[in-house]
């Protein structure tokens, strides 16, 4: 018996002593995440009225871009200097990112200000489960006047975007180059070799150059071997936009029809048109068969290798010859790829597809409503780093002399690692409104990248969805399901599996009873909301 | 020996077979490794790469003058090491008890631990547990809430009750205690099982992604396979980003990295391997 009591002891001995381990570790680290940890609402909620004016505010930033790698960096220093606020850093996972947020979420750690990425879906959702709090369009005019010259200077309707049950959440943020739309580009020695000079203008002419893109040898293997084009099945939405738009369509929008009726693209007449030729083109072997699987990567690969002629989902910055897309690779291996203009379509439309500027907003936490003085130093903030020269430049590149110089207006980063985005936090971590301010985009485009703007630009109007980003309700329920439908569809109609005239009246029926109908519904309701 | 026709074509099979099978598996690492010796050009081009047809040590070299990739993997190197060893311990002082016949209430012991495989408390609340025991932001993060696996204590239990009661009688008599029993008795014989739960522990952790994700709000305490993960997936067309902030990596670049990550853990396999099958069929077999 007496041996067995000493074993017990033995064994509760061990047992405190695992614990005396684990809660000493926990004890010494506990200092480390008081500094670290996000304050969860009921925390903020409790805390005393500030008494003094000029009391530290804390403010709790997550963001998913560019996160910096330390607490303390330098940009925070600066912003915490001038503004006498304590900032407490939320850093996410640029992919990723919402599976992280989720859990901080749903743990009542909720930010102050919330990650760029934050969708509209996620907005609307947020907005009902009282996550993220309501603003004022008069105070945000007060506290960020050039902030709110600046919106307006390009889109005072970009409001819209946050603007859910007679209230706006947020504050609205805009990226213009989103307005540039989709440039096709060919390869230069081909269309050389098949007697162009330049680019096709018009949907007949690229007809005429796909085929002997195809069948002309272009590379002068002497080996039939290569397509006219290819496209991002990977992602639907982005593929064959230079036929659709040319077409005055893109699937994946919503547009206005004769009578001034909010439909969406996928179903129009101009989408039937569109595939009729596309499948055409599929059958004739102008469109690479393995179209439905590519993505980027491949279609970078593709066209560098010669293996495909067009690629027509870049934008205008792609052709610098130091892009990642297409150009860049392609020079590796000896092709230019040479930017065209938007084909003309058969009634004259020529377009740009282009997801457009207007984004969800700026999200701030429920708690923030509550809290005036926060939500105006809030402001303050916002109001300098995306308008005030000296704030932008310190959030967008950093400190002048260590991590970017200035030629002229343009900014040069510095490519040391030292002084890199995440060692000194610039980036968009503490600016989620880089691009409000378009007299700014002097200081980040290169006057060899203006240059291939003015080549390319003039003249392309961009085709964009006549509602933008926005909230529905009723795509909440169905637009899952719907996208698949349009996607299984769309493909299989361009590869012959599906035709375009009974299948094309079968789908669009098959959209419209499967809740398209409601979205529809909806879209004009918001439309004419907004259009009263 | 004489073998059939029979036998022979069956050998025959078997060994196209294996090595059809090593080729499909050494084939991937083949190449990303030709590919990470490649010069950014020969890496677009599309087909077969065995062996790099014109060699570049530029990405090796970008690979390994990056500060934060040294410091994820000393990061990864530190949970793979301290992890593995404390979990052994801290099994092996788990499963001796465990598995003596003499444990009064072994089973309701036992019972207790094996529910904790079927029932977990799910993201959010282990989120909360992790927060409240102080650990967010720790490098303990990452050895601590995973220190214990049920199923390699029942591995282990099992090994250990094969090792005859006599052998401890024998140490008692001469004086050691329970301690001294299971460290220079009971450990030593279990060699085998030791190293394959080690060596399940060890590549765990050096995978070991999502936790860094979920708890390391401290970017300089990330694990070496969440920087992979960041590097690899960045988006090869993201159009125009507004400043250069972060260059993309070219894929020879990926392609060492990947590589750079994947070797350690490769070169530790062979070593491992010889105790590997034995381990896991008497641990799981006796009892």
């Amino acid at each position: 018996m007496k041996h067995g009591k000493r074993k017990w002891m033995t064994l509760v001995a061990m047992i405190l002593a695992m614990v005396l381990i684990v809660s000493a570790c926990g004890g010494v680290n506990n200092e480390v995440t008081n500094n670290v940890v996000v304050p969860t609402k009921s925390e903020t909620k409790t805390e005393e009225p500030i008494k003094e004016v000029e009391e530290t505010i804390e403010i709790v930033w997550a963001n998913n871009f560019n996160a910096p790698e330390e607490d303390g960096n330098y940009v925070q220093t600066e912003i915490e200097k001038r503004f006498n606020v304590k900032i407490t850093n939320v850093k996410l996972e640029r992919w990723g990112w919402k599976e992280q947020f989720s859990v901080f979420l749903a743990s009542d750690e909720i930010p102050d200000i919330f990650p760029i990425d934050a969708n509209e879906a996620d907005m609307a959702v947020w907005a009902e489960q009282k996550i993220i709090a309501n603003v004022d369009r008069a105070e945000i005019a007060t506290y960020m006047p050039n902030y709110t010259a600046a919106l307006n200077a390009v889109d005072p309707d970009a409001w819209n975007v946050g603007h859910i049950n007679g209230k706006d959440w947020g504050i609205p943020k805009i990226w213009p180059p989103g307005n540039d739309g989709f440039i096709p580009g060919y390869n230069k020695g081909w269309l050389e070799a098949i007697g162009y000079s330049k680019p096709p203008e018009t949907l007949v002419e690229l007809e005429d150059v796909l085929t002997k893109f195809t069948n002309g040898d272009p590379d002068k293997d002497g080996k039939k071997d290569t397509y006219g084009m290819s496209a991002r099945g990977k992602l639907p939405i982005q593929m064959f936009t230079s036929v659709f738009t040319a077409h005055a369509v893109s699937p994946y929008q919503f547009k206005l029809d004769n009578e001034g009726k909010v439909v969406y693209g996928a179903i129009t007449e101009e989408t039937r048109t569109a595939l009729k030729l596309l499948s055409k083109w599929y059958k004739a072997g102008l469109i690479d068969p393995e179209f439905i699987t590519k993505d980027n990567k491949q279609l970078s690969e593709d066209f560098a290798n010669q293996r495909i002629g067009m690629v027509d989902n870049a934008g205008w910055g792609n052709f610098n010859p130091l892009s990642g897309y297409v150009t860049g690779p392609a020079l590796e291996l000896g092709q230019v790829n040479t930017p065209g203009k938007p084909l003309i379509g058969p009634n004259g439309d020529s377009y740009a597809f282009a997801y457009g500027a207007r984004q969800a907003p700026v999200l701030l936490g429920y708690q923030v409503a509550d809290d005036d003085k926060k939500r105006q130093k809030i402001y303050e903030i916002l109001d300098w780093v995306s308008t005030d020269l000296e704030g932008w430049l310190l959030t967008v590149a950093g400190q002048l002399g260590v991590s970017y110089d200035m030629e002229g207006d343009f900014v040069v980063g510095r490519k040391d690692e030292s002084v890199a985005a995440p060692k000194l936090g610039y980036g968009s971590f503490y600016n989620p409104l880089t691009h409000i301010d378009v007299t700014k985009q002097k200081h980040t485009v290169s006057p060899e990248m203006l240059k291939l703007r003015e080549s390319i630009m003039p003249g392309v109007k961009p085709l964009l969805d006549v509602l933008g980003p926005v909230a529905m309700k009723s795509k909440n329920s169905y637009w899952g399901n719907l996208i698949t439908l349009q996607d299984t569809y769309l493909i299989k109609a361009i590869t012959g599996e599906a035709n375009t005239d009974n299948d094309f009246d079968k789908f669009k029926e098959d959209w419209l009873r499967s809740g398209g109908q409601e979205v529809t519904d909806e879209a004009n309701q918001i439309y004419n909301e907004r259009n009263k | 020996m004489q073998q059939s026709n029979g036998e022979k074509i069956f050998q025959v099979f078997l060994l196209v077979f294996i090595t059809g099978l090593s080729i499909v598996m050494i084939y991937p690492f083949l190449h990303v490794l030709s590919i990470s010796l490649s010069t950014p050009a020969e890496a677009l081009r599309p087909g077969v790469h065995f062996f790099p047809r014109e060699i570049s040590f530029f990405a090796w070299e970008r690979v390994l003058s990056t500060e934060s990739v040294w410091r994820a993997l000393g990061v990864t190197a530190f949970r793979t090491i301290v992890g593995t060893i404390l979990t052994l311990i801290l099994l092996s002082m788990a499963a001796y008890p465990l598995s003596r016949k003499y444990l009064p209430h072994r089973g309701f012991y036992t019972m207790i631990i094996v529910i904790t495989m079927f029932f977990g408390g799910g993201l959010i609340p282990t989120y909360l547990l992790i927060k409240s025991l102080g650990l967010i932001n720790s490098i303990w993060v990452y050895v601590i809430p995973g220190l214990f696996s049920t199923f390699s204590l029942l591995i282990l239990r099992n090994f250990f009750m094969g090792i005859p009661v006599e052998l401890e009688d024998s140490a008692k008599i001469d004086g050691a205690n329970d301690i001294r029993i299971l460290f220079t008795i009971i450990v030593p014989l279990s060699m085998p099982v030791l190293a394959t739960l080690a060596l399940w522990s060890a590549v765990g952790h050096w995978n070991a992604w999502f936790d860094a994700l979920m708890y390391m709000q401290d970017k300089t305490k990330i694990t070496v396979q969440l920087l992979l993960r960041r590097l690899v997936i960045t988006n090869v067309g993201d159009p125009m980003m507004p400043v250069p902030t972060a260059e993309q990596a070219p894929e020879t670049v990926k392609a060492a990295i990947i590589m750079f990550t994947a070797l350690p853990i490769l070169i530790v396999y062979p070593f491992l391997q010889r105790f590997f099958v034995k381990g896991i069929i008497v641990g799981s077999l006796k009892g």
